[in-house]
């Protein structure tokens, strides 16, 4: 299912228009990629909580080419479902 | 570091949206009780500005049991993924997008990886020589001059074998070696053997070699022929390794003359049998008025350079390219093992960074408009080494990106690693 089956089926069940639903989803997205970016995790009770991970450097190696690179360190997001989420599926 | 709940992410979507918090919470729920139910359903959702759920199906495998190591079996089941958006990541990442992967040159860190090469890269190295002497000699098969020249290159691989040769029968003049040999040499032979003969073709050719090797050069022949004739002679003669080097020390006598009749016969005949025949006649011919003594020392001679051939070739080959290497990893290793400890005592470092921290350079007080990156760049003129500075100052992400104006920060000293 992609984005605009989702708008769409959002709206439908809010009762918002697809104008809004999306200004709504933006905005929620938003507002969810400032506090993941501030390194809070989400907590959604039933769903999963989203997480931003630190990943240390580390050096890896072309196996083809045996050149060895340092990747910088990053951040990532990662998404646990809920166990009532993983029973159910 | 908070935990942000699901209310809290709808109170602030209530005040961006001007919403009443109640609906904002409604609104909150129902996307993620969409996003599920339809996750269940399709196995896939794509949100816009969050990332991509989907289902995968995880195929039933056996395992071990923690506590009791029992042999369990885990059901095949599905699990959810999550993507995220490139947005969203790229935002997430961002007090490290500045960073970029950077090509290493030699360092420390990377001895355990050099260590394995020289191991890999010999065994290839041994074997090419043995596949490409067949794939070779088929077509000056019919020429004399152009086959003779290869034994020569032989020759030069083989040069350190003549002294063990002389070595080894004063050494041991005793039978026993001689019944040892045909059983042991067989067996590394073929190992090598099979990876020359994996086309169907080669195989005459491998015979064809052994011969006009045995007549011009006793020695190179007694390192090369063990591979070939284990195949060839396995029926009819329960001595293998010997008549080799016996065709080796009679025949010279003959000289070049039997070696083109030899070659004619390879070029025209080509045929396994025959030419496997033809050996097995001239082995019996020569088989009768050897002495004893030259036989042991033909199979001394024979045994001495199937063993040392291998690690004389791997040296000659290997040690141009390993090394080199080893040593100046060896030499950086003991500097920076050294200086490691005593700076990892004394001040954070990163680990496999590019840089070591050796002192506190200076300590700067932050100013307006001033944050970590713009210090790195003033101080170091490459704002990457930003990491440095929160190491140095034990910061997390988060209080790196909010220092207050006043703050304190060291600027750690940079010395360049090896």
């Amino acid at each position: 299912m992609n984005n605009k089956e989702f708008i769409s089926q959002l709206a439908t069940r809010t009762g918002f228009t697809v104008k809004d639903t999306t200004a709504l989803m933006a905005a929620l997205t938003t507002e969810m990629a400032a506090q993941l970016e501030e390194e809070n995790s989400i907590n959604i009770f039933g769903f999963g909580s989203f997480e931003v991970k630190k990943k240390l450097e580390r050096v890896v190696i072309n196996p083809s080419t045996k050149q060895r690179m340092l990747v910088p360190p990053k951040m990532t997001l990662s998404f646990k479902p809920s166990t009532t989420l993983k029973e159910k599926k | 570091m908070d935990k942000i709940t699901l209310s809290e992410l709808a109170d602030a979507l209530a005040k961006r949206k001007s919403l009443t918090k109640k609906d904002a919470e409604a609104f909150v729920r129902v996307v993620f009780d969409t996003i599920r139910e339809n996750l269940l359903e399709d196995e896939l959702v794509k949100v816009k500005g969050l990332g991509t759920f989907k289902l995968v199906q995880v195929d039933s495998r056996e395992s071990v049991h923690v506590n009791t190591g029992e042999r369990i079996v885990i059901d095949s089941h599905s699990k959810i993924t999550f993507t995220p958006d490139k947005s969203l990541a790229d935002c997430v990442n961002r007090p490290f997008a500045a960073f970029e992967t950077v090509i290493l040159n030699d360092e420390t860190r990377t001895e355990d990886m050099e260590r394995i090469d020289p191991v890999e890269e010999p065994e290839p190295v041994v074997e090419e020589p043995a596949v490409e002497e067949p794939v070779a000699e088929p077509e000056p098969a019919v020429e004399e001059p152009v086959a003779e020249p290869e034994p020569v290159v032989e020759e030069s691989v083989a040069e350190p074998e003549p002294e063990p040769v002389v070595e080894v029968p004063v050494a041991e003049p005793e039978l026993e070696p001689v019944v040892e040999e045909p059983v042991e040499e067989p067996e590394p032979e073929p190992v090598v053997v099979p990876v020359m003969e994996t086309v169907v073709e080669p195989e005459p050719e491998a015979i064809v070699e052994p011969e006009p090797e045995a007549i011009v050069e006793p020695e190179p022949e007694a390192f090369v022929e063990p591979e070939p004739e284990p195949i060839i002679d396995p029926e009819p003669e329960p001595v293998e390794p010997e008549p080799a080097p016996v065709v080796g020390n009679e025949t010279p006598a003959k000289g070049n003359g039997s070696s083109s009749r030899i070659w004619l016969w390879a070029a025209i005949l080509l045929i396994v049998a025959g030419v496997g025949y033809w050996l097995k006649v001239n082995d019996k011919l020569n088989f009768g008025p050897k002495n004893p003594k030259t036989e042991l020392v033909a199979e001394k001679a024979e045994e001495v350079p199937v063993q040392q051939p291998e690690p004389a070739v791997v040296e000659e080959d290997s040690t141009v390219v390993t090394e080199p290497e080893q040593k100046d990893t060896t030499a950086v290793a003991i500097v920076t093992k050294a200086d490691a400890e005593k700076l990892a005592a004394d001040y954070p470092q990163i680990e496999n960074g590019e840089y070591w921290i050796t002192g506190i350079k200076t300590e700067h007080v932050l100013e307006k408009g001033e944050d970590l990156s713009i210090l790195a760049k003033k101080y170091y003129d490459d704002k990457r080494l930003i990491s440095y500075i929160i190491r140095m100052n034990h910061y997390t992400n988060a209080q790196a990106s909010n220092l207050f104006v006043g703050a304190k920060v060291k600027i750690p000293e940079l010395v360049k690693r090896n």
